[in-house]
């Protein structure tokens, strides 16, 4: 890893946690639903880098996020629905990248981000119920918060691409 | 000439939609309509087949608690201890459920509001209470919706 990537990588993770940070304080009209915003730094990173960096900006996040904002328990839900919104990202992004667009893929992402934590909750409170009766509002949410968030890191996307020089980025990624 | 700016404005952000979205955006956005739609229809399916409603409170997976709405005409205060001083007053209305306090750090079940209806239900994450309404049925009253 060069020191650049390094430092861009360390830049984007502090954006992230800022952004997690002052998210909490937007209120939502639902408890447990987000905005979802730190995912567009989570985007990024997998656009102009790839699927490892992105890992690492998702595991780092996640613990110091919740070491920052909220309490021990939310690394558990974090990190579940993040790995799995992650990997379907991943899959989506590498497999269909051109047919399929970052809102659409932040959109999916969104969506199993939520199914992840749901399934996290049904297996740490031992009951299925709190799995189906949520599982609708929240896909509802991530309709919304995913196209916005895909949106937002498509335009980011282009003009960081000129920021960070093409050198250090990803080789080949579909566009 | 405003009303021109403003359609013009909306055509380029149309055209611009089209350099964002791509033509598989629409599966992906189906799927997830999909499984939003499934969940809906099955909370309806389970609202409609309950006869009773039954408020259940559960800690860590157990149930330490199951109140019948229907025959409840007299509200009152159940208080569950989660231990070391953890602990939640869960309000039975007459035909409603509500958290009243809680001294857990986040607070989101206080802030939940009232549920009424089969299906819904009230998480505290911290102490690790679900409250939640279930529709009884003639045969297994609880088994038959937990599996």
């Amino acid at each position: 890893m060069s020191p650049k990537k390094l430092i861009v990588l360390a830049v984007i993770i502090s954006m992230a946690l800022i952004i997690h940070y002052f998210e909490s304080f937007i209120p939502v009209p639902a408890p447990g639903a987000k905005l979802g915003l730190a995912n567009i730094m989570l985007l990024i990173t997998l656009v102009l880098f790839g699927p490892s960096e992105a890992a690492i900006v998702l595991l780092v996040r996640s613990v110091l996020g919740s070491l920052l904002a909220g309490n021990p328990w939310s690394v558990i839900y974090s990190l579940s629905g993040g790995l799995l919104s992650l990997i379907v990202m991943v899959v989506l992004h590498k497999k269909f990248g051109k047919q399929v667009s970052l809102a659409g893929v932040s959109t999916l992402g969104a969506a199993f981000h939520n199914i992840g934590q749901l399934i996290a909750a049904s297996i740490i409170f031992g009951t299925i119920g709190i799995f189906y009766t949520y599982l609708p509002v929240l896909m509802v949410f991530s309709l919304f918060t995913g196209t916005f968030t895909g949106i937002a890191a498509h335009f980011t996307v282009g003009r960081l691409t000129y920021v960070i020089g093409r050198s250090d980025l990803q080789q080949n990624r579909p566009k | 000439m405003k009303y021109k700016m403003t359609l013009d404005s909306i055509i380029s952000s149309l055209k611009q939609a089209q350099t964002i979205f791509k033509p598989w955006d629409a599966l992906v956005y189906g799927l997830v309509i999909v499984i939003m739609l499934a969940g809906f229809v099955n909370i309806r399916i389970m609202m409609r087949t309950g006869r009773e409603r039954l408020a259940i409170i559960e800690m860590n997976g157990e149930i330490i608690d199951t109140i019948s709405l229907e025959q409840n005409m007299t509200a009152k205060e159940i208080r569950i201890d989660a231990g070391e001083g953890s602990y939640n007053i869960v309000f039975i209305g007459y035909d409603f459920v509500e958290v009243l306090e809680s001294n857990c750090p986040d607070q989101v079940c206080v802030g939940w509001g009232r549920i009424r209806y089969a299906g819904q239900t009230i998480v505290c994450l911290p102490f690790k209470i679900v409250v939640r309404i279930v529709g009884q049925t003639d045969q297994a009253p609880v088994d038959d919706i937990t599996w």
